[in-house]
């Protein structure tokens, strides 16, 4: 069985709680050392480390008891440490709201417990031996002292309002924590998460010292049970994204007149959530920078040679999206492949070899976001209750615009052009991928316009500074709307015919707020007028033998107004989702396809699906000038 | 002490129940007080093989599924993986095939004997959405092993677990879908259950 050794060191688990001072000391000053940002105050320091000691001294008490430590969490019940008349006198429903708030404090506690694990076993010795430099070891340990004192603080905040095993008002101190950002920490330790996983394993691999050292370590089987330190650094992401639904089950259980805790509950909940989404954000743009780096090196030295392929691996792009899916090509043929959606362009990769898929129905595997000119998406039911995502992008030759050999950024051809065109048949391709999924089509098709109208942006205000150099004056952009639109009705896809609008209107809603004559019809008028007979531009072809026994569920595609002298032409009604109520005859709405009960998902890049109907209104009213 | 390891991650659509089935297997029914609502962020229990003792490290990504980002660094590791889905969720089935996906993406070199399908909620049985037979076959075309399993009775919980170590320890003993008839013993008819008898 484990033996626990005695060491003259103070940097152990078992020396803190005889020199409590000293140890209080120590990890001030690795504070300084290795929190990079040092955004923790000294006050909120102060009493998180009062409760860290706390937690190395009942390490080292349980094992003067018992000689080992318990591995397992603290398995007492909630009930054990309530008196039992106060048990007696509680509803159901308290009991139940009861034991959350207990496994809420008693999980804390057990992840105090691992930070401290981290910082005291597997840290503090690389410090100590000198194993690793001090940069090594804030690459894989970044902010961890951070993150010890905003938990430790937790901690004590929650400790401090229970009450003979009661527990108040859970709500307030997590609303409170999360008003000061106290959790901000958790970003930079969860970005740089990954890095540091792979970092440790290379280090297990090529330093012998360091291998000898995470031997060392585990060798401490009750505190590490048999995990190795990356397991242990993923702890804080871990934690971070238990606590929404942990409150989330504490808000079940709290009665409905207490209507202070419920809001600051449901509010913690929530910017919960918007913050996980964030450190998500950051970590996937670290992860996905770290890819396209990977891929660029084994595209050029497999040797790709396909211009446009060169050209975006030599630009300064970046990775957006990364997703798999099956390639719909010609006579429903498909295939796997791997979809690459960069700030400059698109790219098709063979799932199989992971280089520039080519065959049939893949004119081209790089689509440059210019020449995108639609994208749209459309979930069906197969039989057997199979389901297919199918998103079709529509383009227009990259090649052609290329043979006078101007360089991707500089072509910016979807600047000032809608409204668009219908694009000549031989020039019009439509690249299709089914994800299968209708979450991850849905997920990547308002990426894929929200970077797209990024890129548009750029590019004018490159193309702006140009025109400035050169003396030139270049006509304003008039204000456009990209909207992502889900209709429901199949019929919406044949065409702008007015005498058949679909006419799924949602009941008993709002009365509808009107944009028209808002904007008292300036800019760009002519642009409108001056449009060619309104042939839709985004009708697509689906045809495919897999597709006749399919059942449309509903379709999505982006669309794009330019504001007319009246207005957009078109009323808005309801709230999650936003519908159209009413689109006025030869309007920009109606020129571009919109119909009545069309729903609006999101608005220039915004997603818009959970909005109130001001704040969608708010939106749409920034894009006007 | 054990010192041989196996890391189990488990991935599956929210509400699929995979803090429950992690919990079952941790406490047994006999404990549900220990329990909790939200579940473990990793644990370890020592399974007894024939041959000796295996430390299983079990991940559970509860809370995780909407984050697609952060799920990725578990499996990058994983020895063996529980895919698991809500047998009274046709939705929860069909992101099985996504699961798959990234499965193959992240975990890199993973023998797909090592990725237990798992149906849960197989008490459920007048809410079933999805059947034993389209389950397996579904299995099947991705390579996998399928088993339906029940937190709450707890039914397989066990079994399933034991099942992943020994794909493992020793990759012999594999489990076929296609004749688990003959793999039902007497005193349990409804271990790696077709649609559960309601008596």
């Amino acid at each position: 069985m484990f033996r626990w050794r005695k060491r003259s060191s103070s940097s152990t688990l078992g020396t803190q709680r005889s020199t409590s001072m000293s140890s209080l000391g120590s990890v001030q000053s690795s504070q300084s050392r290795y929190s990079t940002a040092s955004t923790v105050s000294r006050v909120t320091v102060a009493p998180a480390l009062a409760t860290i000691d706390g937690i190395s001294a009942s390490l080292e008490r349980e094992r003067l008891d018992t000689g080992t430590i318990t591995s397992a969490p603290n398995v007492r019940t909630w009930e054990t440490t309530v008196d039992a008349k106060v048990l007696a006198r509680l509803s159901d429903l308290e009991i139940s709201r009861q034991k959350v708030i207990y496994e809420l404090i008693q999980t804390e506690q057990d992840y105090l417990r691992d930070l401290v694990i981290i910082r005291n076993l597997f840290r503090q010795p690389l410090v100590d031996q000198k194993v690793l430099s001090e940069q090594m070891i804030t690459k894989i340990f970044s902010n961890l002292d951070e993150l010890l004192a905003v938990n430790a603080d937790l901690h004590e905040r929650l400790i401090a309002r229970r009450k003979k095993g009661l527990v108040k008002n859970v709500g307030e101190v997590f609303l409170d924590m999360l008003k000061h950002r106290r959790f901000q920490a958790y970003v930079q330790f969860c970005t740089n998460q990954g890095p540091a996983c792979k970092l440790v394993e290379k280090l297990r691999r090529q330093h012998k010292g360091f291998a000898a050292a995470m031997r060392a370590a585990e060798q401490h089987v009750e505190e590490a049970r048999g995990f190795d330190l990356t397991s242990f650094l993923l702890k804080g992401m871990q934690r971070l994204l238990k606590y929404g639904p942990l409150l989330t089950q504490i808000l079940r259980y709290t009665p409905e007149d207490a209507h202070q805790e419920r809001s600051q509950l449901s509010l913690s909940i929530s910017l919960l959530d918007t913050f996980a989404k964030e450190v998500n954000a950051q970590a996937s743009e670290t992860e996905l920078s770290e890819r396209w780096e990977e891929l660029k090196t084994a595209l050029l030295s497999a040797g790709v040679e396909d211009v446009l392929v060169r050209e975006l691996l030599a630009s300064d792009t970046r990775l957006v999206l990364d997703e798999l899916g099956t390639l719909i090509g010609d006579a429903g043929r498909s295939w796997p492949i791997r979809l690459l959606i960069t700030t400059h362009a698109l790219l098709v990769l063979d799932r199989e070899t992971q280089l520039p898929a080519a065959g049939p129905g893949v004119e081209h595997v790089l689509i440059p976001h210019e020449v995108v000119r639609e994208a749209s998406l459309r979930a069906s039911a197969l039989e057997g209750s199979k389901q297919r995502s199918l998103l079709a992008v529509e383009y227009e030759s990259p090649a052609t615009s290329n043979s006078s050999g101007p360089t991707l950024s500089s072509k910016a051809r979807f600047g000032l052009d809608a409204p668009r065109d219908r694009v000549q048949d031989d020039e019009r391709f439509v690249l299709r991928i089914d994800f299968q999924l209708r979450s991850r089509a849905e997920m990547v098709l308002p990426r894929l316009l929200q970077v797209r109208r990024q890129r548009e942006d750029d590019l004018i205000a490159q193309r702006q500074m140009a025109a400035v150099r050169e003396g030139a004056s270049l006509a304003a952009r008039p204000a456009t709307l990209d909207l992502v639109i889900r209709s429901t009705s199949h019929s919406s896809l044949v065409g702008p015919a007015s005498s058949q609008a679909s006419t799924i209107g949602p009941l008993g809603s709002p009365p509808p707020l009107l944009l028209e004559g808002e904007p008292a019809g300036r800019a760009s008028s002519s642009v409108v007028d001056d449009a060619p007979t309104p042939v839709p531009d985004w009708e697509i072809e689906f045809t495919d033998e897999a597709e006749t026994d399919a059942w449309d569920m509903y379709t999505m595609r982006n669309v794009r107004l330019v504001l007319g002298p009246f207005g957009f032409g078109m009323t808005l009604l309801g709230k999650r989702p936003v519908f159209i109520q009413d689109v006025e005859p030869d309007s920009p709405a109606a020129r571009a396809g919109l119909r009545m009960g069309d729903a609006i998902l999101s608005v220039n890049g915004q997603a818009c699906e959970d909005m109130d109907h001001s704040q969608v209104i708010q939106l749409i009213k920034q894009a006007l000038p | 002490m054990a010192d041989r390891r196996c890391k189990v991650v488990c991935v599956g659509t929210t509400r699929a129940g995979k803090s429950s089935l992690v919990q079952a297997f941790l406490y047994g029914y006999m404990s549900r007080e220990y329990a909790g609502t939200v579940g473990v962020e990793f644990h370890s229990k020592t399974v007894f093989l024939p041959d000796g003792p295996v430390r299983l490290q079990l991940w559970d990504t509860a809370g995780h599924e909407r984050f697609s980002a952060l799920v990725p660094t578990y499996l990058k590791s994983a020895e063996a993986v529980l895919l698991t889905f809500d047998l009274t969720d046709r939705a929860s089935f069909d992101e099985v095939t996504q699961y798959a996906e990234l499965i193959a993406k992240h975990a890199v070199g993973l023998a797909p004997t090592r990725v237990l399908v798992l149906g849960n909620k197989s008490d459920l049985d007048d809410q079933r959405q999805v059947s034993h037979q389209e389950a397996a076959a579904k299995s099947i075309e991705l390579g996998y092993d399928y088993m339906e399993v029940s937190a709450t009775q707890p039914t397989n919980v066990v079994r399933c677990f034991r099942h992943l170590v020994a794909q493992v320890v020793a990759p012999d003993g594999r489990l076929e879908p296609t004749c688990m008839s003959r793999l039902r013993s007497p005193c349990s008819p409804s271990l790696i259950s077709g649609p559960k008898r309601r008596s």
